[in-house]
């Protein structure tokens, strides 16, 4: 066993995350990859992956697949969900039970590089991924599993059932709203494991200095060094180049260190401080997870409101620095009476989607400076979010998906990390022996206007804001943006 | 209903285990050659063997019943009761005591772990006599009962059930799936800190016999001693310090040392009682040391230290020790002394008092309770430690320092019939009530109980014995519920 992300440990930046109003969200971290010595990579040569339970994770999962060259195979027991799913995508879709061998062998496990087992049913997930991993050794299997609040993945050193790789969904969405709390909840940082370079992303105001300058020009007047690595504008991301020009509500995304990114911040777009007085709305196992990965003394600022009695207390138990409250939060008593509005943020983590995202949009009416909100069913709430001056919209499905790609994808990437709805992903990449650009300037380099190199960290550890001039060595590092449809055109060229 | 009979049957097994436990002092007492001694011993052997003999003739046919919680108490309280009326036999015969009254009591004392006497002078005493003095205190301190699950065969669920009315603390630990077991390493743990502390004093140049009933004292937190001024008449800082070493690990859980013995060491200095014991100690002795030098009583701070450390441990642990005569002490030290009277050892201890956990839990429940009103609509779980109490036990906590504070003022009312002033009627009936044996007024360090009248002293002893069984076992006995339903 091995992290992929070996210095996670070192560098927490590298889980660090990114979120704007409408930008899509990617956690990335590291996880205990029970790789049994495979080769992670030859996933890129053996194409067919098989997914079993065609529901949201399941379609959102192959969906991202198929847009990477895989050929995805559905297992639903469901005739109506193995339809909508081979209607919606091009995909294969075998009805039939998840733990019976004969349809595991039809949808051809025993050639598949991976079996990934996302149905809502801990146990069909744990028996099939059992079968599969004791029946064709080769397979790689992936199961969702939500039971393990906690122990968590971690707890499980010598695994589970012979199973590679376990995603659990509560801990993963947890994951993802601590360090978009760690990161301020707008301020947007991204950092990376072998370079202290940060990734910040940011909202240009409407009333902005720097509106209808291009890149090139917003670069000499600041006098820091910096690249825009993106920029999204509307519901599009694009690679900028050095004469566009920055619009109104665009979202940027500016690679710097940590010093140059204040002034910046302060010129440019709202700076702001990381909340501490946190309200969570709803005792569900999100919200354990997420105060398991606080200290003690972040919780002692938190107040966790529910209506359920035995809830509140088996909270109040286990957390006793946390404030817990027992009541409605639909009830305008208790916003007063515990005066909710000088909170820094609330987090609605209930089970119901649609007051999550009425009570984190209410939250805002009556002062909390921010929101979040969870959502378990229904995506299409992430629209709707931004209007409703959400900040921030948690799915609890994508948070899923990332962390499922981020493991099939493990190359020698050392983290990546998916901004703007996945339209455009980060890449940190370390160049060896064998690379196709070893040696050359970035001017040199053809990456059809599609990537710019954001970032260059030497072996020594010192970190370089790039310029055409730069000269890539072996052992370095670089931080490049890439857009979607060009990902694996980059990772040739850098991988 | 009460099976009388299994009841009485298990009471006369445990005469038996007294009377072996008897059989050290009166070969001590035929050693040394002290007739009037041996004479009380044997005629306390003569009433054990009467009581058995009855005891087995009637219950020559028994049913094997399982027994109750109410059997549980009864067999408890009455255990108590009949070793001590038993035990102190030999103390009359012998001519030591005035009358049987100065003898229950002193029994009872030692039973109790209190120490309290009513000799005014000690050292004339047969040293039999005194011997089996201090070795009532010893076994007394882990308990008669655990003793008595321990050694003789499993009584299965009943035996849970015994030494859980007769433990101290609100909540009972079991350390291993069976009772017999737990009541076996309790009592290994007590006998192998008591060899270690006989060693060590022995090392300090007291004699083996000083040693022995020095230790046996100690170990139970009680505080008879052999000597007219207790541990004070050795003056030997040295023997001061290892005293109040044992003291205070005699005054800590019991439990907490099997775990440090299995290897969960981490557990135990996490455990929250611990914590605020040995910061409460710690906090008081120093407080007083910081008085006592200011006040330059002893001359060097580390010398004011020495004597408040001791002071402060055995008041704590409810042991009863003195070294020194602390109602010359300033009157800051003695109302932190006075402090100690109401918080008492750990649960699962040798100690007596009210225990730390119960107190730790008492502030902790204000606390909660203020926070609940500033917070109406929060859930406030009051947690000590690592623990969260569960909401019954909290009742049964309040309840307990209610009743205890109650039966302790009670106590001092009745007392005070005796003529004895305001401040000696109220540390002697709580020094009897947390099994303390020292207090203020003329029932200080340097007091005894010889002045009071023998219906005071039969009071006294209930209260030993209601302290020492922590009210419930014994109060259950007195309400209709126990003997109707």
């Amino acid at each position: 066993m091995f992290y992929i992300l070996p210095t996670f440990r070192k560098s927490f930046l590298s889980d660090m995350l990114v979120f704007c109003n409408d930008t899509h969200i990617c956690p990335v971290g590291s996880f205990w990859n029970q790789d049994k010595g495979r080769d992670v990579r030859s996933l890129h040569t053996s194409k067919k992956i098989v997914i079993l339970g065609a529901g949201r994770r399941g379609l959102g999962l192959a969906k991202h697949l198929i847009e990477e060259h895989k050929d995805v195979v559905i297992i639903d027991n469901s005739h109506e969900r193995v339809a909508t799913a081979v209607a919606k995508l091009d995909c294969l879709g075998i009805l039939g039970n998840g733990t019976d061998i004969d349809k595991l062998i039809e949808a051809g496990c025993e050639n598949a590089e991976a079996f990934i087992a996302v149905t809502n049913s801990d146990e069909i997930n744990l028996v099939s991924c059992g079968i599969v991993s004791s029946t064709f050794k080769k397979t790689k299997t992936v199961a969702a599993i939500r039971s393990l609040v906690y122990t968590g993945v971690d707890g499980l050193k010598e695994g589970l059932l012979g199973i590679d790789y376990i995603v659990n969904p509560n801990a993963e969405a947890a994951r993802y709203i601590f360090n978009t709390i760690e990161q301020g909840v707008y301020s947007n940082v991204l950092g990376f494991s072998n370079t202290d370079l940060l990734l910040y992303n940011f909202y240009v105001e409407p009333f902005s200095p720097y509106i209808g300058t291009s890149v090139m020009d917003m670069r000499n007047k600041l006098k820091a060094d910096f690249v825009i690595a993106a920029i999204n504008r509307g519901h599009k991301a694009l690679v900028p180049s050095g004469s566009t020009s920055i619009e109104p509500k665009d979202t940027l995304s500016i690679v710097a260190d940590s010093e140059e990114v204040t002034d910046i911040l302060k010129t440019v777009g709202k700076l702001q401080k990381k909340p501490t007085k946190i309200v969570l709305v709803g005792a569900s196992r999100i919200t354990r997870a997420l105060l398991n990965r606080m200290t003690i003394a972040m919780r002692s600022k938190v107040t966790v409101v529910d209506q359920d009695e035995a809830v509140c207390n088996d909270f109040s138990e286990r957390f006793p620095e946390v404030l817990v409250i027992k009541a409605d939060i639909t009830d305008e008593d208790i916003m007063q009476e515990e005066q909710l509005g000088s909170y820094d943020l609330l987090i609605a983590l209930t089970d119901n989607d649609e007051l999550n995202i009425i009570t984190a949009s209410y939250a805002k009416r009556i002062g909390i400076s921010r929101s979040m909100a969870l959502i378990r069913q229904n995506n299409n709430y992430t629209r709707l979010a931004s209007y409703l001056d959400i900040d921030v919209v948690i799915s609890i499905t994508d948070t899923t998906v990332e962390s499922l790609l981020r493991y099939l994808r493990g190359t020698n990437i050392e983290s990546l990390h998916s901004l703007y709805n996945g339209q455009l992903e980060i890449f940190e990449f370390s160049i060896n022996g064998t690379c196709a650009v070893l040696g050359k300037k970035l001017s040199e380099i053809n990456m059809r206007k599609k990537a710019i190199v954001a970032g260059l960290t030497g072996k020594s550890g010192k970190s370089v804001i790039p310029t055409g001039n730069s000269t890539l060595h072996e052992g370095d590092t670089v931080i490049v943006a890439a857009m979607r449809e060009s990902a694996e055109f980059i990772q040739k060229l850098f991988g | 209903m009460i099976n009388w009979k299994q009841d009485f049957r298990l009471l006369a097994f445990i005469q038996l285990v007294l009377g072996f436990f008897m059989l050290f002092p009166t070969l001590m007492a035929v050693y040394l050659k002290e007739e009037a001694a041996l004479q009380g011993f044997l005629a306390a052997y003569g009433a054990m063997a009467i009581f058995c003999a009855v005891v087995f003739y009637l219950t020559r046919k028994i049913e094997n019943h399982t027994l109750a919680s109410r059997d549980g108490y009864l067999f408890v309280t009455f255990t108590w009761i009949i070793a001590t009326t038993i035990s102190a036999i030999p103390l009359v015969v012998s001519g030591s005591y005035v009358n049987y009254s100065s003898a229950f009591f002193e029994i009872m004392s030692g039973f109790t772990t209190t120490g309290a006497t009513v000799l005014p002078e000690i050292e004339s005493l047969p040293k039999s006599i005194l011997f089996w003095r201090s070795e009532t205190n010893w076994l007394g301190g882990m308990g008669i009962v655990v003793l008595f699950v321990a050694l003789l065969p499993a009584l299965g669920v009943s035996g849970t059930l015994l030494v859980g009315a007769e433990s101290v603390g609100p909540t009972k630990d079991k350390l291993t799936p069976k009772i017999k077991t737990t009541a076996a390493i309790l009592w290994s743990i007590y006998l192998l800190f008591s060899l270690l502390e006989t060693v060590l004093l022995k090392l300090g140049g007291l004699s083996l016999y000083d040693a022995i009933t020095v230790t046996f004292s100690t170990m139970a937190a009680a505080g008879f001693c052999v000597k007219n001024s207790s541990i004070g008449s050795f003056s030997s800082a040295y023997v001061d310090i290892v005293v109040t070493v044992f003291m205070m690990i005699a005054g800590a859980n019991f439990a907490l040392y099997f775990k440090a013995f299995s290897g969960r060491i981490k557990s135990v200095w996490k455990d929250g009682e611990l914590r605020v014991y040995l910061g409460i100690w710690t906090t008081v002795s120093l407080l007083s040391a910081i008085t006592l030098n200011y006040n330059n009583n002893y001359g060097s701070f580390w010398q004011s230290l020495r004597f408040s450390a001791f002071q402060s441990a055995s008041i704590i642990t409810t042991t009863g020790f003195a070294t020194a005569n602390y109602v010359n002490w300033p009157a800051f030290s003695q109302m932190l002394l006075l402090l100690l009277f109401f918080v008492g050892g750990c649960a699962g201890s040798a100690g007596g008092g009210v225990k730390v956990i119960r107190v730790a839990t008492l502030l902790k429940m204000a606390k909660a309770n203020i926070s609940q009103r500033i917070h109406p609509k929060g859930i406030f779980r009051v947690r000590v430690g690592q623990n969260t109490m569960r909401p019954e036990l909290l009742l049964s906590i309040s309840t307990f320092f209610g009743i205890y504070i109650a039966t302790g003022i009670l106590g001092s009312v009745v007392i005070s019939l005796s003529g004895a002033d305001m401040l000696t009627s109220f540390a002697a009936s709580f020094l009897c009530l947390g099994n303390i044996g020292i207090g203020f007024g003329s029932v200080g360090p340097t007091g005894n109980f010889a002045a009071f009248p023998s219906s005071i002293k039969w009071v006294c002893s209930f209260l030993m014995l209601v302290g020492r069984l922590e009210l419930f076992t014994v109060y259950a006995l007195f309400t209709k519920t126990f003997w109707k339903r």
